[in-house]
């Protein structure tokens, strides 16, 4: 049985900040649950899709063919949502992929994605179940788990993927994870935007079609 | 693929239950296997195939007695395992002349190489082997997901369909499984011939098929496996063996298998840590 890739009309919108954990919510009452189970495509080269307006991921500088050159992979270093550090950071990596052909990344490396970095991988299986969530990724055996209706523990222990935990909001599902270790290569997008131990991403899962 | 249902457990029961009036009355509930983790019962000892009563023992591999196995933990220098090749007569001789070249670099002190040192998938039945951390089974009402905790090893079986015409060999093949009774029943083909059968590491070939038949044989507490291992080309018979796992009350937790190998042994995982170019 090869599994079949539903189409990718699944919007994760996500937020990474280096503040606080938020921690203890309570989860609003819910009635109907959602149903993301199957497959999920995500099939969009390098990375993060942008918004349209406001604070944003990177884009791409090299351009080809009036697109992102997935060849250079060089990140907006203007981007106003990097601190100065981690615009010099993307601006070196930047001209390294210009100069040797790419920069090592936790995905050509095979060491685990992280959070967000995970969210860029082409397929995601979802298995829902009550009190938690299992995600695999379709690339080298990435497992995250989120404990649903529960808080964060007041001490986390760091690990590729943190601690996730989540609720649903009606048609949303939030997810909401702190803990991430800086492994080898790690690393917020493909664009080598770095991240620091504060790290906090909440992920807003919701169903277009 | 797959969809959910949130009683996993329970829409698969009934789905059984709602049929029977055209369809044959299961004796038992489909088995609830999705409890914490189920750790195989071998671990501690080093591991090792169970005989099925009644079934040929000798068409499995025992260790040569000229040089004994000693698993680890046990206080003495721990050896590899290396095949008494002629008290098996299941097979074929290109296989044991595989195995005997190997086990001549074992004796001689090469390093006898296993899935979990080397960071790779166990393949099938190696996947039932796997020791020192549990396996997770999630139930829905048309797969099954198997995940074993050491490097998040994942096995998907979809139930109740058949074998695809054309399947690409992979690590863990293509499974389908359906459920008698008080038993999941997996059918598993498609394996490609990077991994070994056993912890004797006896090679197979494409032609590997294997089923297996899950079943709780103490309730909440000890979850058994039987195997059967079909392969033409590398036996001369199908034979069947068993692996008992007792339930662990503990959480899926992250362990990634380079990562650790790296900082307690070096096995010659590549790793970078700064780039080269």
């Amino acid at each position: 049985m090869n599994a079949q890739s539903r189409n990718f009309a699944l919007l994760v919108a996500f937020a990474a900040a280096a503040v606080a954990p938020d921690s203890g919510r309570s989860a609003p009452a819910v009635t109907t649950v959602p149903d993301f189970s199957g497959m999920w495509g995500h099939p969009w080269l390098p990375g993060f899709e942008p918004l349209a307006s406001g604070p944003t991921s990177l884009t791409n500088r090299s351009r080809r063919n009036g697109t992102g050159n997935i060849l250079q992979l060089v990140g907006d270093y203007t981007n106003p949502i990097l601190k100065p550090e981690a615009a010099a950071t993307v601006k070196k990596l930047g001209e390294m992929s210009i100069d040797h052909f790419g920069f090592p990344n936790p995905r050509n490396q095979c060491w685990p994605n992280g959070v967000p970095f995970v969210l860029s991988v082409n397929g995601m299986e979802m298995l829902q179940q009550p009190d938690k969530i299992t995600m695999i990724y379709q690339e080298d055996h990435q497992v995250r788990h989120v404990r649903m209706n529960q808080s964060h523990p007041a001490q986390v222990t760091p690990s590729w993927y943190g601690d996730s935990v989540g609720h649903y909001e009606g048609d949303t599902l939030v997810i909401d994870t702190v803990g991430m270790k800086a492994g080898p290569f790690a690393m917020v997008d493909w664009f080598g935007t770095p991240q620091s131990p504060a790290l906090h991403v909440i992920e807003r899962y919701r169903l277009l079609d | 693929m797959t969809k959910c249902g949130y009683a996993l457990l329970l829409g698969g029961s009934l789905s059984l239950l709602l049929s029977a009036s055209s369809a044959q009355v299961p004796a038992e509930l489909p088995p609830k296997l999705d409890l914490n983790g189920w750790l195989n019962q071998g671990t501690f000892g080093g591991g090792g195939l169970l005989p099925v009563p009644g079934s040929p023992v000798e068409f499995l591999f025992h260790q040569d007695p000229a040089h004994p196995f000693v698993p680890n933990g046990t206080g003495r220098q721990p050896t590899y395992r290396v095949a008494d090749l002629d008290a098996n007569p299941n097979v074929k001789q290109w296989a044991k002349d595989i195995m005997k070249k190997d086990n001549d670099e074992v004796i001689a002190g090469k390093m006898a190489k296993t899935a979990r040192q080397s960071c790779e998938p166990a393949g099938m039945p190696g996947y039932d082997m796997y020791g020192f951390q549990p396996i997770f089974f999630l139930q829905e009402s048309k797969k099954v997901t198997m995940i074993f905790t050491g490097d998040q090893q994942v096995r998907h079986v979809y139930l109740d369909v058949p074998h695809s015409a054309n399947v690409k060999p992979s690590w863990y093949g293509e499974s389908i499984g359906h459920y008698e009774g008080d038993t999941l029943v997996i059918d598993t083909i498609g394996l490609n011939t990077k991994s070994f059968v056993d912890l004797y590491r006896t090679p197979h070939s494409e032609k590997l098929h294997v089923t297996e038949r899950w079943r709780i044989i103490e309730a909440d507490s000890i979850l058994e496996v039987r195997f059967t291992v079909d392969d033409p080309d590398t036996y001369y018979k199908p034979w069947t063996a068993i692996q008992r796992f007792r339930r662990v009350p503990t959480a899926m937790d992250e362990q990634v298998c380079a990562e650790g190998n790296f900082l307690l042994f070096d096995y010659g995982i590549p790793v970078a840590y700064k780039p080269d170019f």
